[in-house]
């Protein structure tokens, strides 16, 4: 009889707490602990891969539940993110949702590229992360020069596609880094597993930036002799200093800003904030 | 040698008639079927979670039989005495510590054994069907490694276990001076390194020094966790894995001599 009675009594309490708790969802609580990120490995000892899935596992839950996000909730987000990234920096899970979250859902793209870095740091064999945080850069910041950087350091990875160091050379609007996009699309060449059209894109990239070089020393050498830029590349050859101006690949003419003194290869345009 | 044989034989004998090791196989089983479910919550590198999951289960079974299989034999025949009745036959204190260290190593590693199967098969499972997202480098090769040198952990960590049981006065320090052992063995080159990386304390600090000197003593397991290396198919070193394999050895066979030592100058009464 007692016992009857204290089934019926758990039965109905364990439908009433159901019901109760049937609302909530992950987004009630992200509970992680509020520790630092370096001090996490001493938390979990041997164990530092389960524990990094499963932190994991709670942050995609929580960001993945639909509900607008507050500000201070980014921030513990991103402390989940940092927690993982110090038990397990290896994890392709990890550098992907943090893209995908913190630099398009929370629009904080240095923090993106900053866990990014660490990935990149770990994965050596990853061009991912460094493509990532090229379009980033790009993309989020209008830093095309570290964009180019960045795009130029993946390069080096092995089995890279072709189209970053071309994109990397893309936004090398600077002396310096236009040379050094030339010197690894050169080195580029030399990999066996090339197919014919990506060698043609390299040849065709390598030769519209010896264009820019040469139209960019040339830009200097007119502002040493008259005291300013020219008005536009045709003064290059009224001076005398160009015979002729060098022929673009991509069968456009290069563009020349004369008050950014920007000479360009093709017509993209700034995106950035 | 033969009395050493005839203790380790009956010691595994002992303890494969316990009902706790059947126990612990089954949560590990339990524990690799849920492996195959944790996994398919999870988009990208399946394997490596699977791998991860799998190998863990290994490495907490093992510390699992170490504290409520190993430590509860050992330490119940000498509080309840039933040592006499060994230490009554031609058998002395050292063939007797020799010898249970033997047949709890043995079911150490087959226990590693049948749970490495287990792990491979649910790691199998798991990323069947999924072949984009295993880790391109992953080998069973590593895995198996990984195993065996978790296993190595396991048989260093016994030897202290083995060490404390002999030199403390009861059995639940011995567990609590292990465990504390295990703990700091698994954490001491991380506090050295966040001491060092975060510049708390110059390299030349006292606890640094003391970290430095507690790593002569006590051993250091992180570097027998390849977890992460097997998950990963990251390179290793053929070399530093054979000094591994040395250390791991040389640090048992000293530990359980130590102990030898210590026990046989026990007053057991």
């Amino acid at each position: 009889m007692c016992f009857c009675f204290f089934l019926a009594t758990l039965i109905a309490s364990n439908r009433v707490i159901k019901e109760q708790r049937n609302h909530l969802s992950a987004h009630y609580a992200l509970s992680l602990l509020n520790v630092p990120p370096v001090a996490m490995r001493l938390i979990a000892g041997e164990f530092n891969g389960i524990m990094a899935d499963f932190i994991l596992m709670q942050v995609s839950s929580f960001t993945g539940c639909g509900k607008k996000i507050s500000p201070h909730e980014w921030e513990k987000v991103i402390l989940g993110f940092d927690q993982v990234m110090a038990l397990d920096p290896y994890f392709e899970q990890t550098y992907l949702q943090a893209q995908s979250e913190i630099a398009w859902g929370a629009q904080q793209p240095l923090e993106a590229i900053r866990l990014l870095d660490l990935s990149r740091k770990s994965r050596f064999w990853d061009y991912r992360p460094g493509f990532y945080m090229g379009f980033d850069y790009y993309y989020f910041l209008g830093d095309y020069d570290s964009a180019s950087k960045i795009f130029m350091e993946t390069s080096q990875v092995a089995h890279c596609p072709v189209l970053i160091p071309l994109l990397g050379s893309r936004f090398a609007i600077k002396e310096n880094r236009s040379q050094a996009s030339i010197l690894v699309l050169e080195n580029m060449l030399n990999q066996p597993d090339l197919d014919e059209s990506s060698i043609r894109e390299i040849e065709n990239r390598i030769s519209a930036l010896k264009g820019v070089l040469i139209l960019e020393d040339a830009v200097k050498k007119y502002r040493d002799r008259f005291g300013s830029p020219p008005e536009s590349l045709d003064r290059l050859l009224e001076a005398g200093i160009l015979n002729q101006l060098p022929s673009n690949p991509y069968s456009m003419p290069y563009t020349y800003d004369p008050l950014s003194h920007e000479i360009r290869f093709d017509d993209v345009k700034r995106m950035g904030k | 040698m033969d009395k050493i044989r005839l203790i380790a034989w009956i010691t595994f004998k002992d303890c494969i008639r316990n009902k706790a090791l059947y126990g612990i196989f089954f949560m590990g089983l339990i524990l690799f079927s849920a492996n195959i479910i944790i996994t398919g919550m999870f988009t990208w590198e399946l394997g490596k979670v699977a791998v991860d999951m799998g190998l863990s289960i290994i490495s907490f079974s093992g510390l699992i039989i170490i504290f409520f299989l190993c430590l509860p034999i050992l330490g119940n025949d000498i509080e309840k005495k039933t040592v006499y009745l060994i230490l009554s036959r031609p058998v002395t204190k050292a063939h007797y510590i020799i010898g249970k260290y033997m047949g709890l190593g043995l079911i150490i590693m087959i226990s590693s054994v049948f749970l490495g199967l287990c792990a491979a098969l649910s790691v199998k499972i798991s990323v069947m069907g999924a072949g984009t997202f295993i880790p391109p480098h992953f080998s069973w090769g590593m895995f198996t490694l990984s195993i065996c040198y978790l296993t190595l952990s396991l048989l260093i960590l016994l030897s202290l276990a083995f060490f404390w049981v002999c030199t403390s006065t009861h059995h639940f320090t011995a567990v609590l001076l292990t465990i504390m052992t295990y703990f700091i063995c698994h954490n001491m080159e991380n506090v050295k390194n966040i001491i060092l990386s975060t510049k708390i304390m110059s390299s030349d600090s006292l606890s640094i020094k003391v970290i430095n000197a507690v790593t002569w003593i006590l051993p250091n397991l992180t570097a027998f966790d390849l977890k992460t290396t097997a998950a990963y198919g990251l390179p290793v070193n053929t070399l530093s894995l054979s000094w591994l394999l040395i250390y791991g050895v040389s640090y048992s066979v000293v530990c359980i001599m130590l102990t030898v030592l210590i026990f046989q100058k026990r007053e057991l009464s």
